[in-house]
């Protein structure tokens, strides 16, 4: 009896009150992978940031954080997957630049992406203690992309083929040089120490007669003396 | 200790600074001033500075703000226009990097604001907006969320920690609620999480008393979380349990009374799934007290009606129904309970019932001579019947019904949540909330007094739970007895250590071993167990006691699964850690071992020997003068791995743990009187002081006394004015303990005497508030060795004065203890 008079009482819209349409994920998820689909495809000047960020807002309000997660980073690795495979295609010189002008795309996109999923960011991530946009489209491509076994020899080689060529006088374009090394400083330490052992033991192997040192001093150009001396 | 409080304090406090920080800095620096050379003309220039500051707020305030000067960019927000700016806009990182990269909005000069968030309204917008152009939020009960909720999507941390401060300082009974279903449905980051901890806190301090009205509103998980907590404030174990029942009936009586038909079944037999419809042409009665008078009724007639039931039963069985056995059962069941009309009943139960549960809430009610009759009748019934019985045991096996997890044990299939469900508008998540709320040895049964226990398992059966936790509560009580006297006549006087340990005394090793050994092999010859496990146990023993260290033997610990005792130790999914540590309940695994099964393969035990069963279950009726029907007790086994072949009595399907636990308790009675003590639960007090703001320096209160383990318990409560470092009068949080003393008049089976002066236990004071949940103490540290009474032991610098008004609950100080005897 009791019992019955309490329930008028009873809000019973505290108990179930956030009803999500089941679908709702899927759908605002839909949105967003289509935006980074297009980000990539380098076709996001219509794209409205208040949108996207309401979407990615909202999923993560409704404790959809994981899936947004799990998403971007599936999304972001099919994309970097086709990069890596343009990239192998690319003919001698040629591969250098390309690489270069996608890692240029990626970054951009990785930024654009990262101001959308600005909320995610600061919520989710932080509380599930996952590592963050911005580093996580690093590490992904640098997976994917810098250590997928077809380019990552290649690029070694061909990073020593400019040095060599350099060495014997012809004219390398010395700013690509210097952005894909950047790019290896950007990827963290880990990255740069990989390459460099294996840049510097092919070194020793192919050059032991000219001097180590010039030979290093010209391939780490952007790397400064601290993070040499770390390495 | 003091750390463990104040850090989320300082946390706090820096909030707060960070805060003024940047409001003060945020303004444009008006830069060419010279710095200047002289001290004096660095003042003047500074008063200068702040005016021209003020007048540059002024100037932002009302003509950027209030009347949209030069405005270069408009917003559309929530059905209102504001013409702002886009420097002032960009001091949010939203608007900066809307405005700023490549998208559609940074060339566009109207910006079109949908905020989906049921929680923002236009004035949180407005709110929110005014705070880029300098204005202080006013904040209320009402906005205070919605402010909180536009921040949050504005991306503006200090707005979002203006309102989390306000909303923490705010927060009462009356608007618990809102926030915390605000905070707890929604991911508003770090400010939700404050908001969120915030009400964990005052619902800890004030769940059992001010916000007990609350409880039934709460989801499920933060209802289970804050009953199964040790941070929860409440008197006594008795008065959780009773909390915990009232927000069970209080959740379901909404569907209740709208499936009042189906109630009744719901209260006998748990796990009888219901056709809605056939229950529909029931006659029962949906009142709590008149249930007895029902079951009354129902029993006179029960010896007919079972033979009808079974009968029923027996055609589906006939028929190849999947599982008959539970189909005779759970007609039985019904049978037993009421007299409702059972003339589709034979066709119902073709769908699966639960059998094993059934019998569990048919036996165990209060010991009453109708109830053995009607088992005994129903015993004589099915046995006739049970070879094909039998037969299909295994055939329902081997279909592999998907069992379902009930209170950490497998019972039945979904629908017997269903049913519940059904019948109690709980969701599944609900339901398994409260059953792992009451069985899932988050209770802390064994340290209710006998009269309590009796009077929970009576409430508890006419919920339809099983009650195992109940039923092990009481064994732990009275094997804690065991133990703590035993503990306490091997205690050497003089050094108050364990008699190993201690150097005053020798020659334990043979003395206490010893006779050990002969009563575990008594007892296992007793029990017709096997010539090999006796030495495998004898060995064992021995060598503990080689060993000199007083650590758990046979004993094994299955990691989140534990079985052996129902569900204790269980942790369902979304209970928080135990605050004890997690093999708390370890309990003897010697049945197992007794099986020729190593200890930690707990899922080997077969089916068991009947003779063992039927001595348990004497201990049983002797001992707690409950079990009246046992004889379904010892017809247990479990239903997944037997091998069949078992005498006719176990033929039934039991789930496992239930048989094992039987088991246990059949031979632990005796084997665990050497369970360590740290492995037996904790107890659990809740005390409250009045008037704290008023105790002079120097003085002490005391708490009421609470027997645990052969001892009485109380905490204190001290000012002192000389302790902190910093000079600030402090509250010092003592706890204190005693050897009980019989008095006659209060005489009770449960209370014993712990004649130690000095014991060691581990403890942990909390002091819960909405401010914070403060711990004193760590469970996981090996114990102190407590003073002789009347002296205690705690924190002298528990609490200063000057923060007490954020941790008193009108006026009073709520400290919960949980102590445990190591």
């Amino acid at each position: 009896m009791s019992n019955q008079k309490k329930r008028n009482f009873q809000t019973e819209a505290f108990k179930h009150r956030v009803v999500v349409d089941p679908k709702y994920a899927d759908k605002t998820w839909q949105i967003l992978e289509r935006a980074i689909h297009q980000i990539y495809n380098q076709d996001a000047s219509g794209l409205s940031f208040e949108e996207l960020y309401r979407n990615a807002y909202n999923m993560v309000l409704h404790k959809f954080g994981d899936k947004l997660y799990t998403g971007f980073i599936a999304t972001m690795t099919g994309h970097l997957k086709e990069k890596s495979k343009l990239i192998e295609v690319a003919q001698g010189g040629s591969f250098l630049e390309e690489l270069n002008k996608k890692w240029n795309e990626h970054n951009k996109a990785l930024e654009m992406i990262r101001d959308v999923l600005m909320y995610m960011d600061r919520t989710y991530v932080e509380s599930a203690k996952k590592p963050h946009v911005h580093p996580m489209g690093l590490s992904l491509w640098k997976d994917n992309v810098v250590r997928s076994p077809k380019i990552y020899s290649r690029l070694l080689e061909t990073l020593l083929d400019l040095v060599k060529k350099e060495r014997t006088g012809e004219v390398i374009d010395r700013g690509l040089l210097r952005n894909v090394t950047k790019m290896f400083m950007d990827l963290g330490n880990l990255c740069i120490r990989l390459i460099l052992r294996s840049l510097f033991w092919m070194l020793l192997l192919c050059f032991t007669r000219l001097s180590l040192r010039s030979l290093l001093s010209l391939v780490i150009v952007g790397i400064t003396r601290r993070k040499l001396r770390n390495v | 200790m003091e750390q463990e409080y104040r850090n989320p304090r300082s946390s706090v406090s820096h909030h707060h600074q960070h805060h003024h920080q940047m409001r003060t800095t945020v303004p444009p620096p008006p830069s060419p001033h010279p710095s200047p050379p002289h001290a004096e003309s660095e003042q003047s220039t500074s008063a200068a500075l702040d005016c021209n500051l003020a007048s540059l707020c002024d100037h932002i305030q009302s003509e950027g703000f209030g009347s949209g000067s030069f405005s270069d960019v408009v917003v559309k927000a929530m059905g209102s226009t504001y013409h702002l700016h886009r420097l002032i806009l960009s001091r949010s990182s939203y608007f900066r990097t809307m405005l700023q990269g490549p998208w559609k909005e940074a060339s566009s000069p109207v910006v079109n604001l949908l905020v989906d968030d049921k929680n923002v309204n236009g004035d949180a917008i407005s709110v929110a907006l005014a705070y880029l152009y300098g204005h202080h939020p006013k904040l209320d009960d009402d906005n205070a969320f919605r402010v909180l909720a536009a921040a949050s999507f504005l991306d503006l941390q200090d707005l979002c920690a203006i309102c989390t401060d306000f909303i923490i300082s705010e927060l009462r009974t009356s608007n618990f609620l809102a926030y915390q279903v605000f905070a707890e449905s929604q991911d508003y980051g770090i400010h939700g999480d404050r908001v969120k901890n915030a009400c964990w806190g005052y619902l800890c301090q004030s769940g059992a008393v001010e916000l007990r009205e609350m409880l039934p509103k709460l989801s499920a998980q933060t209802l289970c979380a804050l009953l199964t907590s040790d941070e929860l404030w409440v008197p006594s174990e008795e008065k959780r349990f009773e909390l915990a029942l009232y927000a069970f009936i209080a959740n379901g009586a909404p569907s209740n009374s709208e499936h009042p038909n189906q109630h009744s079944c719901f209260e006998r037999g748990s796990s009888f799934p219901i056709d809605s419809a056939v229950s529909k042409g029931k006659n029962v009665v949906d009142e709590f007290s008149f249930r007895s008078l029902d079951r009354k009724l129902g029993r006179l007639d029960l010896e007919d009606d079972l033979r009808d039931a079974s009968d029923d039963v027996l055609v589906p069985l006939a028929e190849g129904v999947t599982d008959i056995q539970r189909g005779v059962f759970g007609s039985n069941l019904v049978f037993q309970q009421s007299a409702n009309p059972q003339t589709s009943f034979g066709r119902t139960c073709t769908s699966v019932v639960d059998k094993t549960e059934g019998s569990g809430v048919a036996i165990k009610g209060p010991s009453e001579e109708a109830y053995h009759l009607s088992n005994d009748t129903w015993l004589s019934g099915a046995d006739s019947r049970n070879s094909p019985v039998s037969g299909v045991v295994n055939d329902w096996r081997n279909v592999g019904v998907s069992a379902l997890t009930w209170g950490g044990r497998v019972v039945g299939t979904k629908q017997v949540t269903g049913c519940l469900k059904g019948k109690w508008g709980l969701t599944e998540e609900e339901y398994n909330a409260f059953v792992n709320t009451f069985e899932g040895g988050s209770l802390l049964y064994c340290n209710m007094s006998f009269e309590v226990l009796l009077n929970a398992r009576k409430q508890l059966e006419e919920l339809g739970f099983p009650c195992k936790a109940v039923n092990d509560g009481l064994w732990l009580q009275m094997l804690l007895s065991q133990r703590v006297q035993e503990v306490a006549a091997n205690t050497c006087k003089k050094c108050c250590l364990i008699n190993i340990a201690c150097a005053c005394k020798q020659g334990f090793g043979l003395s206490h071993g010893a006779p050990f050994n002969n009563y575990y092999c008594q007892d296992n010859v007793q029990n017709n167990m096997m010539g090999g496990i006796e030495t495998m146990y004898v060995t064992e023993s021995s060598q503990a006691e080689e060993n000199g260290i007083f650590k758990p033997v046979r004993i094994s610990v299955r990691g989140q699964h534990i079985d052996g005792l129902a569900g204790i130790g269980c942790e369902a999914t979304f209970v928080p850690p135990p605050a004890w540590p997690p093999t708390p309940f370890v309990y003897s695994r010697v049945p197992i071992n007794r099986n020729g099964q190593p200890p930690l393969a707990s899922d080997g035990s077969e089916g068991r020997i009947g003779q063992s069963e039927e001595v348990l279950k004497d201990g049983l009726t002797a001992l707690v003068g409950l079990s009246q029907g046992t004889s379904g007790v010892g017809n247990y086994t479990r239903g997944d791995q037997n091998e069949g072949g078992h005498s006719s009595g176990a033929s039934e399907p039991r789930e496992h743990s239930v048989g094992i636990e039987r088991e246990n308790t059949s031979c632990t009675i005796s084997l665990d009187t050497r369970t360590p003590l740290c492995h037996f639960p904790p107890f659990r007090f809740g005390v409250e002081f009045e008037d704290v703001h008023r105790l002079a320096n120097g003085h002490v209160e005391h708490s009421p006394e609470f027997f645990y383990a052969g001892s009485l318990w109380k905490i204190s409560i001290q000012a002192f004015n000389d302790e902190d470092p910093q000079g600030r009068r402090t509250i010092g949080l003592f706890l204190h303990r005693r050897k009980a003393e019989i008095i006659d008049s209060l005489r009770k089976v449960h209370v014993y005497i712990d004649p130690r002066d000095k014991v060691t236990a581990r403890y942990q004071l909390v002091c819960p508030s909405k401010r914070e949940v403060m711990l004193f103490g760590d469970f996981k540290q090996r114990g102190t060795l407590l003073p002789k009474a009347p002296k205690g032991w705690g924190w002298r610098t528990a609490l200063p004065f000057d923060e007490l008004s954020e941790l008193l609950q009108n006026g009073a100080l709520r400290v919960a203890a949980v102590v445990q005897l190591v």
